[in-house]
């Protein structure tokens, strides 16, 4: 754990160009390599490819059906790779926390942390050849924050607390916020910031609001064409020149492709059919199964890294029985060995998650591996002490006549990643351990929200990316507020957890930040809340030629397709 | 005249003696081809109406507040609120909302889909082209395999009648997303002759089409069968043997004619039930169309677009059975009899 103060306090004026630079001399000697999770060697990206090579088309097969390639209005945590390619954030957020320009020159913060004074580079273009100015940024930004005209419907988190904001010069735009917030420097680092052309604002909402080749906005790369379901198409812009200081490319800002595709292959059976007959050039989520093919085969590359956010995990319900009671939630959380399932189930593809928050980024907590070894004639006894004594017919404790039942409906198209078979394996464990009917269903969206909003479940199961858990832990932990903890289902309503939260929260103070997240995830675990399981991953193979993969260190993924090139 | 070994499963049979039926019920039912037509599009109408009606009970009556579901995170922001209940008409009450719905039909507007944000007329306009190309094609093969396979079958060749029964019986019993996965495996991941990427060429509709095609064709193929074989022990083929015809001529130029009836009857049904099977085939082989839009609007409530896609399914129907409908005015004589009367 990296816990030395950061090389300056943040909020002291210009300071980010510096402490960019002074990231990027440690970043870019191993960019990627850093974080990356290798079961083959051979797999480092770019180690041994020499020159990278100028042109060519590229096939990348995904799983995610992107729903719409507007940045503003997409809120899918896997399109952000991909949606990079065509619309840069104003800033990047690196994984040590720290804040970088990428399309804007940098931000001056007053030390109160209340004015942001947003600095555009002079010579930035729009895809349509517009100029970027003060002028097209506060349009966005108006767009945006204008909740009557329904272009948005996931209001920006960030834009919350911001009073006022306008063009002070032609490349200036003062922000005002009411109180400091990180979710707004957060904001400004996501393509749901990420400024568009004055002319698509004259587009009708029907064009506006799906995207596509006429949303202008400023990217390594163009639309060339989106059909929802099936595919999206990028072209290279080869003037594009703005990169952060920390990325390796520095010298190659531009993409080495000239297009690259984007398919949808929601069967992961097909991506690996796919790839192994050189259909396609990369697949991004490669099933546990089929990772041995590309891994062990030198014709193929292989790789997995961990994302940020939150970790997927299962959140106990504490406003009901039986989890009201503490012994009861430490009981299920010590009642199975959870490593030795998931170990079973991904063959080391996957690894065991022991803190809620990722092991990418500032905030991670090695202390807490192995705070929860199984232990089963302990689970018992906490169970036989909270009186959960006698037992039924098929062995399901009981106490007054009720069964000592755990209901976990889940959103059917949050299920991946083998989430299903993890459940089942779990439900044997507990019912064999300890006596405990684990539930686990997968049920269609409005099902499953009818089911939380009458309080009907027991455990919730989630993992919330991002390149900072800030939002995630709002949404999770912050269960007093709906308008914050929207996903809040394990009722904690705890002042002490959520004071920790609001610390984390109204700062960019990163020392301040590390601490009140170091606390949390301390009581989140030590009042048995939560169960981390799996630490959330990313993962693709590709064809040996294909070179220059680099990740963006903050939220773990991949930066997208323009550093990517398919050796000759 | 040779009595031909009885080979089809009694279910067949049964089905070639229902589906031989219209030509009575389209005495019954008009004698005029212009009555017929006029029947059907009024049968038409009131199908298409009940059909949106379920759908639109059924959608409604399925969990979640629609507005919540709009809203996401934000469902507690009031202003969001208001702003999305007033954009999509939801301050409404539901049969205030679905006599909005009929009454926007005839002029083509079909509302704007929840998720995809674009009008639902023309996200069914574009998915549509794919979808035909693959209907079409699959029609097209299951009805060559089913004549040819009938045709060979019927002859005097006595091997391949088990052979084809074997055949039927395993693309019958087959669920159809195995048999599109055991053609992706085999052709494209095994053997590598079509890319499941390539989804514009003619080679990309191969093997999609075949999945459609070969439990069709089939079973096509087992009616079609059937039908050769009760025309072959009318007395009319002893007849014309008696008349000098030969063996293949008769099952060519009659009992092929005859035992086409039904078969057109069975396409009609199977050509309009043909979005369910490229539902399927769409998924496997990743290819965009209107089985894909179905899917995903199905999973997130997407109510506009279950609605139009329900509407232009019921539609597709319509049109298949009365075409084949009309198709066995055209071949059927005694049809054609019946209506100049």
């Amino acid at each position: 754990m990296n816990r030395t103060p950061s090389p300056r306090r943040p909020g002291r004026v210009a300071a980010w160009a510096l402490t960019g630079a002074l990231a990027a001399s440690a970043l870019t000697a191993c960019s990627g390599q850093t974080l990356a999770i290798s079961d083959d060697p051979s797999a480092e990206t770019g180690a041994s490819a020499g020159q990278p090579v100028e042109g060519g088309e590229l096939v990348w097969g995904i799983e995610t059906d992107i729903t719409t390639v507007n940045p503003h209005r997409n809120g899918q945590d896997k399109a952000t790779a991909v949606l990079r390619n065509a619309f840069s954030p104003l800033l990047y957020r690196n994984g040590d926390g720290q804040f970088e320009p990428w399309i804007a020159a940098g931000v001056d913060i007053s030390e109160d942390e209340l004015t942001y004074q947003l600095r555009l580079r002079d010579g930035v273009t729009f895809s349509d050849g517009a100029a970027l100015d003060a002028a097209a940024v506060v349009l966005t930004i108006d767009k945006l924050i204008d909740r009557q005209a329904g272009y948005v419907t996931q209001t920006p988190q960030g834009l919350q607390f911001v009073d006022s904001y306008e063009a002070t010069d032609p490349k200036t735009v003062t922000f005002k916020l009411s109180q400091p917030d990180i979710q707004f420097l957060l904001f400004l680092s996501t393509t749901q910031s990420s400024p568009l052309s004055p002319a698509v604002w004259e587009l009708p909402q029907t064009t506006l609001e799906p995207g596509g080749p006429q949303l202008a906005g400023i990217g390594p790369f163009t639309i060339e064409s989106f059909t929802p379901s099936t595919e999206i198409v990028f072209v290279k812009r080869a003037d594009y020149a703005w990169t952060p200081q920390s990325f390796a490319h520095q010298d190659h800002p531009a993409p080495y492709l000239d297009q690259v595709t984007y398919r949808v292959l929601k069967e992961g059976s097909t991506r690996t059919g796919a790839l192994q007959q050189g259909q396609i050039d990369v697949a991004s989520d490669i099933q546990p199964l089929d990772v041995p093919l590309f891994r062990d085969d030198p014709a193929f590359q292989y790789a997995r890294f961990p994302v940020g956010g939150t970790v997927y995990s299962y959140y106990l319900n504490v406003s009901k029985a039986p989890f009201d009671d503490i012994r009861v939630r430490q009981a299920f959380i010590l009642g199975a060995d959870y490593a030795a399932i998931l170990a079973s189930i991904f063959q080391g593809t996957y690894d065991r998650a022991w803190a809620p928050l990722s092991v990418v980024g500032p905030f991670a907590d090695p202390s807490l591996e192995g705070w929860a070894e199984v232990d089963v004639d302990k689970a018992n006894q906490l169970l036989d002490q909270a009186g959960w004594t006698e037992r039924d017919s098929d062995g399901i404790r009981l106490k007054d006549g009720q069964r000592l039942t755990v209901r976990c409906p889940t959103g059917a198209p949050f299920v991946r990643e083998s989430r299903d078979t993890v459940a089942i394996a779990v439900a044997a464990a507990l019912k064999q351990n300890i006596g405990l009917d684990f539930k686990y269903e997968p049920v269609d969206l409005g099902t499953e929200a009818e089911l939380a909003a009458a309080n009907e479940i027991e455990l919730f199961d989630n993992s919330y990316g991002g390149a900072d858990p800030v939002t995630g832990v709002d949404l999770l932990y912050y269960t007093s507020d709906p308008t914050r903890g929207f996903l809040g289902r394990g009722h904690y309503d705890d002042p002490e957890l959520e004071a920790v939260i609001d610390q984390a929260r109204f700062t960019i103070d990163l020392d301040q930040r590390k601490a009140a997240y170091l606390k949390l995830q301390e009581i989140v675990t030590s009042k048995f809340y939560v169960l981390p399981l799996i630490q959330t991953q990313d993962t693709y193979a590709a064809q040996a030629n294909v070179h220059g993969f680099e990740h963006d260190t903050g939220t773990g993924q991949l930066l997208g397709a323009t550093t990517v090139w398919i050796e000759g | 005249m040779p009595q031909l070994a009885h080979w089809s499963r009694p279910a067949t049979a049964e089905l070639a003696g229902v589906v031989a039926d219209p030509p009575a019920r389209h005495r019954r039912s008009g004698r005029r081809l212009y009555r017929l037509v006029g029947a059907r599009l009024a049968q038409a109408v009131f199908v298409l109406w009940a059909a949106i009606t379920v759908t639109f009970v059924a959608v409604h009556a399925m969990p979640g507040d629609t507005v919540s579901l709009l809203l996401g995170e934000n469902r507690d922001d009031p202003v969001l609120r208001a702003a999305t209940i007033a954009r999509w008409g939801l301050d409404q009450p539901a049969w205030a909302q679905y006599l909005i719905y009929l009454r926007r039909i005839p002029s083509g507007d079909l509302g704007t889909s929840y998720s995809l944000r674009q009008p639902v007329a023309e996200l069914i306009a574009q998915s549509m082209v794919p979808t035909f190309q693959l209907a079409a094609a699959g029609l097209v093969a299951a009805v060559v395999i089913g004549f040819v396979v009938a045709y060979a079958t019927t002859g005097r060749l006595p091997l391949l009648r088990p052979a084809a029964n074997t055949l039927e019986i395993v693309f019958l019993s087959a669920p159809p997303f195995w048999l599109a996965i055991v053609l992706l495996a085999v052709f494209s991941f095994k053997l590598g002759w079509f890319s499941v990427i390539d989804y514009r060429s003619a080679a990309g509709l191969v093997l999609p089409a075949a999945a459609i095609a070969l439990p069709m064709g089939f079973y096509l193929a087992q009616v079609l069968r059937d039908g050769i074989d009760r025309a072959l022990e009318q007395p009319f083929a002893l007849t014309a043997r008696a008349r000098g015809l030969s063996w293949a001529g008769v099952r060519r130029r009659h009992a092929l004619r005859h035992a086409s009836l039904p078969a057109i009857t069975l396409i009609g049904l199977i050509a309009g039930g043909l979005l369910g099977g490229a539902v399927i085939c769409e998924t496997v082989f990743a290819r965009p169309g209107l089985g894909q839009i179905a899917v995903a609007a199905v999973m997130v409530k997407d109510i506009p677009l279950i609605l139009g896609i329900a509407l232009v399914s019921t539609f597709a129907y319509i049109a298949a059975s009365t075409t084949a409908d009309l198709a066995a005015l055209i071949l059927d004589p005694r049809l054609r009899a019946g209506a100049k009367a």
